[in-house]
This record gives C-alpha cells, sequence and structure tokens, in this order.
C-alpha cells in the first residue's frame, strides 16, 4: 500500500514537473531529505526514484524558461572548489572503490544545492521549499516523539533504514536543524491552525530528541535553546515555553536516559568518547602525514589505515564533521570545508544587515535568522558526530547564497532606503501605516 | 496503524505544499497569500484608518 502510494505521488509529482520544473526541486529535496520509499516495506524501496525525480528536473529545467546559471558569488565558487578538492582527493584514496562510491552521492547533493541556489527566486519558492525541509524532518521529529512518549522513552528514536539519517545521533542532529526553519514557517503561517501544528510537531520533535539518547544531540539542544533566545521576539515568553516542554519531557524520561547523559561528564572513562578521542587521532595522523591531501571518503575508517595510527585500537567512524572532513580530504578540503561555512554564515549576516527594519523583508530578515541557528546546531552537534557531507547543509547554503542575491537586487534598485518602521510593522504581522509614504 | 497513518499525512502535506505552489507561484499569478499554507503577506490585517486627529499629531511628529 505505502509502494503504491509513494509511487502514486512521485510519478504526479513527474507531470507536474513537466510544466512547473520547481516542483521538481522540492520533489528532489523531500526525497533526499526524508528518505520515503525507504519506510515502504516492497518494491519502492529498491527503485531510484532520487534519480527520476532529478532526471526529469534536469530535463524540464533546461527546456524551461528558469534562469540557467545560479547567482556566481563566494558560495558557488567554495562549493565549486570543494567539489574539485574532493574529486582530485578521490584519486589518491586508500579505497579508492568505496571513495567514488561516496563521491557519486555527495556531488549530486552539491547540485541539489546549486539548483536551490539558480531556482528559489522569490519568497513563494523559497517559502515552499523551507516548508518541504521542515516537513521531511518534522515527521521523524513527531513520529519519534509519540514513540518516545508511548514507550515511556525507554527505546532508542532511529531513524529511516538505509539513509543518511539511519543512526539515532544523525537523526536526532537533522530534526535539531530543522526546528529553526519550523519555528521560521509557524511565524510566517498566515492560519492559525498552521501555526499551532508546527508549535505541536516542533514539541514532540524536541521530545524525539530526547528520546534519540544521543549525546551529541543533547549538547546541540542545550546549544540551540540558549542562542535561539537572542533570535526569538518574545525574549520574556520564550524561556516560560521552552520550559514547559523540555522541563516536562526531561521529568518523564527514564534513569537510563541520566545514565547515558550522565556519562558526557565521565568522557574520560568512556568506550565510546574514547573511540572518538582514538579517531580524531587517526584523522589528523593521516592528514599530517599525507599533507594536503586525505584518506578519500570514509578512509580513516579502513582497518588498515586506523590500525597504522591507532594500534590495536578498535576502528571508529570520525564522530566529528570537522575530523571527517580533516582525515577524508585533508587540511585543503578541511579549509575550504571552514571556508564554506564561514561563507555561509556571512550570507546570513548579510542579509539581516541590509533587511533589518524592512517590513517587505521581514520575512527574509527571520528566515536568515533561523538558518544562522541550523549552521550553529549544524556546527555544535556536528562536532561529535559524522555528519559533514549533510543533504540539509548544501540545501542551506544554496538558499541562503540565493536569499543574499534578491536582497542585494532590491537594495540596488532605486528606491532602496534604510526603513524606520516600528518592529511590530516589520514583523509582517500589519501593513505599514500608509502616513510613512508621503 | 498510527505509523501507515503518519505515513499517509505526511504523503497528503507533501501534494498540499505543491499544490500551494503551483497554486501560488506556478501561474506567476498569486503572491503566497491563498491556501491553507498561505504565508503572511501584510495584507491580512490591514490596520483601520485612523482617525483624523491621530493623523494630523503623527505628522506633528514627523
Amino acid at each position: 500500500m505505502r509502494d503504491l502510494a509513494i509511487t502514486l505521488v512521485v510519478l504526479a509529482g513527474c507531470v507536474w514537473t513537466i510544466r512547473y520544473p520547481y516542483i521538481g526541486i522540492l520533489m528532489w529535496t523531500w526525497i533526499t531529505l526524508m528518505d520515503p520509499h525507504q519506510l515502504s516495506f516492497g518494491f519502492s524501496q529498491s527503485l531510484q526514484i532520487n534519480l527520476l525525480v532529478a532526471v526529469v528536473t534536469m530535463g524540464s529545467l533546461l527546456v524551461s524558461k528558469e534562469r540557467k546559471m545560479p547567482p556566481i558569488d563566494a558560495n558557488l565558487i567554495v562549493m565549486g572548489l570543494f567539489f574539485l578538492w574532493f574529486t582530485m582527493n578521490c584519486f589518491f584514496a586508500v579505497d579508492t572503490g568505496s571513495s567514488w562510491f561516496a563521491w557519486d552521492r555527495t556531488w549530486r547533493v552539491m547540485l541539489l544545492g546549486v539548483l536551490v541556489s539558480m531556482t528559489a527566486t522569490n519568497r513563494i519558492r523559497i517559502h515552499s521549499l523551507v516548508m518541504v525541509m521542515a516537513l521531511s524532518l518534522l515527521y521523524y521529529g513527531v513520529k519519534g516523539g509519540g514513540f518516545t512518549l508511548m514507550t515511556g522513552g525507554g527505546s532508542h528514536v532511529q531513524g529511516p533504514p538505509n539513509s543518511t539519517i539511519t543512526d539515532n545521533n544523525q537523526l536526532a542532529l537533522a530534526i535539531l536543524m530543522v526546528l529553526p526553519l519550523a519555528n521560521y514557517l509557524r511565524q510566517h503561517a498566515a492560519n492559525m491552525i498552521v501555526r499551532r501544528v508546527y508549535l505541536a510537531a516542533m514539541a514532540l520533535s524536541l521530545v524525539s530528541v530526547l528520546g534519540s539518547y544521543s549525546r551529541g544531540a543533547f549538547i546541540a539542544l542545550a546549544g540551540l535553546a540558549v542562542v535561539g533566545w537572542f533570535r526569538v521576539r518574545q525574549k520574556l515568553l520564550y524561556p516560560l515555553v521552552a520550559a514547559a516542554v523540555i522541563v516536562p519531557a526531561l521529568y518523564f524520561m527514564p534513569s537510563s536516559f541520566y545514565d547515558r547523559m550522565g556519562s558526557i561528564q565521565g568522557a574520560g572513562q568512556d568506550s565510546s568518547v574514547q573511540g572518538r578521542f582514538d579517531a580524531w587521532g587517526v584523522a589528523l595522523g593521516y592528514a599530517r602525514d599525507h599533507f594536503p591531501i586525505g584518506a578519500g571518503f570514509d578512509g580513516p575508517q579502513r582497518p588498515w589505515i586506523f590500525g597504522t595510527y591507532a594500534p590495536g585500537k578498535e576502528t571508529h567512524a570520525a564522530h566529528s564533521i570537522f575530523f571527517q572532513v580533516l582525515g577524508d580530504q585533508g587540511f585543503g578540503g578541511l579549509a575550504i570545508y571552514l571556508l564554506l561555512l564561514g561563507v555561509c554564515i556571512a550570507n546570513a549576516m548579510t542579509v539581516r544587515r541590509l533587511t533589518k527594519g524592512r517590513a517587505e523583508f521581514a520575512w527574509a530578515f527571520d528566515l536568515a535568522g533561523m538558518l544562522q541557528l541550523t549552521l550553529f546546531v549544524f556546527c555544535l552537534g556536528g562536532a561529535a558526530l559524522s555528519f559533514a557531507y549533510y543533504d540539509g547543509l548544501f540545501i542551506s547554503c544554496g538558499l541562503l547564497s540565493v536569499l543574499r542575491e534578491m536582497v542585494l537586487k532590491s537594495s540596488a534598485a532605486p528606491g532602496w532606503k534604510k526603513n524606520t518602521m516600528d518592529s511590530r510593522t516589520a514583523r509582517g504581522n500589519l501593513t505599514p501605516p500608509t502616513l510613512v509614504v508621503e | 496503524m498510527l505509523n501507515s497513518l503518519l505515513y499517509g499525512l505526511a504523503l497528503i502535506a507533501i501534494v498540499l505544499i505543491m499544490r500551494w505552489y503551483i497554486e501560488n507561484d506556478g501561474n506567476g499569478q498569486n503572491d503566497g497569500s491563498i491556501g491553507l499554507l498561505a504565508m503572511k503577506t501584510g495584507k491580512e490585517k490591514a490596520p483601520p484608518p485612523a482617525p483624523s486627529s491621530a493623523k494630523r499629531s503623527f505628522r506633528r511628529k514627523r
């Protein structure tokens, strides 16, 4: 039944894509973030749905009147550099077969990010893309939150099989990354019922993050809760709402949860944490010995490499986006990767600076702020997870790139001047007072 | 059962988003303010016209 439903939805989407190419971008994002076909039990699991959608989208884009070039900016240049670097690095990989396999996935994900920056050219497109991103992960948030409540928090929340978010840690971080975007959607949804649905989904997603038993995600959640305060408008209400959700959820969790979180303090004795330190040492050692290149995708995890740099130790994944890129792509790759994150943050800051106090761009101001939170959570939670090439990161990069382009174009247009509207008007809740325009 | 229901809702939601996009941007006619998933455009709650005395005091302030 699920197979039939997902196939019908994808086919209908492909038909729409022929006429409206942007529908293809939405579907591609949905399938890459949510992996809905992995939740079916039959033939659709083995179908290359993403490939089908990608081919139809690219074909439709080529023959349509959509623009054919993304904005040429620092984001595109750095993403291009990163692509060239990890392609070159694959030739020097310790296991070229598996490295090229991962390369094949990574360049497609980056292509989606570039296509987003090329096609998401207005507010409606950006809004619909953010809705798709939120839906894709909030689905697991709601499901995981419900599961945690029904099982008393006794079982771990896991992601769909054969996907980038199968692991409980990665799923929890991915959910945390879309929480700011869901908050943006809640702020800007016109329908009150839809706003309530977003709020309920966010609350359940928080419970789901706790139910994942992920220590990295728990730290990222704490960081998000603190930094989020600077980005919300209701500075007094926010701590009360956050406490109203988190405190009962924490009270509800069983003792096994506290045992797990308590092990953060005793990191030195914990074998899992010690394994991470070993993996970081391997990544650093390999990158230093083979400066400036790395071991290729997942190269440091090869037993003969791990054994060389950490003799007698059990093989572990990098468990840090930074050490993952360092081990995989070397110091050169890490420098470009950090540059990409820096460019994204700079783009968000530019958008916020140029749109502050402007009623017509209040949405862009809010979205850039929420995307900053998404990147912050990614960097904080990702510091203890192997999640460097996550699809959501490259899509966020593309979004910020096109957002910056839109705002810069508007600011260059005649009539752009520093707005003096009050903050309540700038939120988009009210039309600007007509008396302002003279 | 609940799982399947949630999965079905997710599929309906993605179709709704695609429909919303087509209605609002696909034909290039709308500003995102129609449909269940409509976004705030700043036109939903236009304030009532200010009384003339308020207008005068506003002008004086400026």
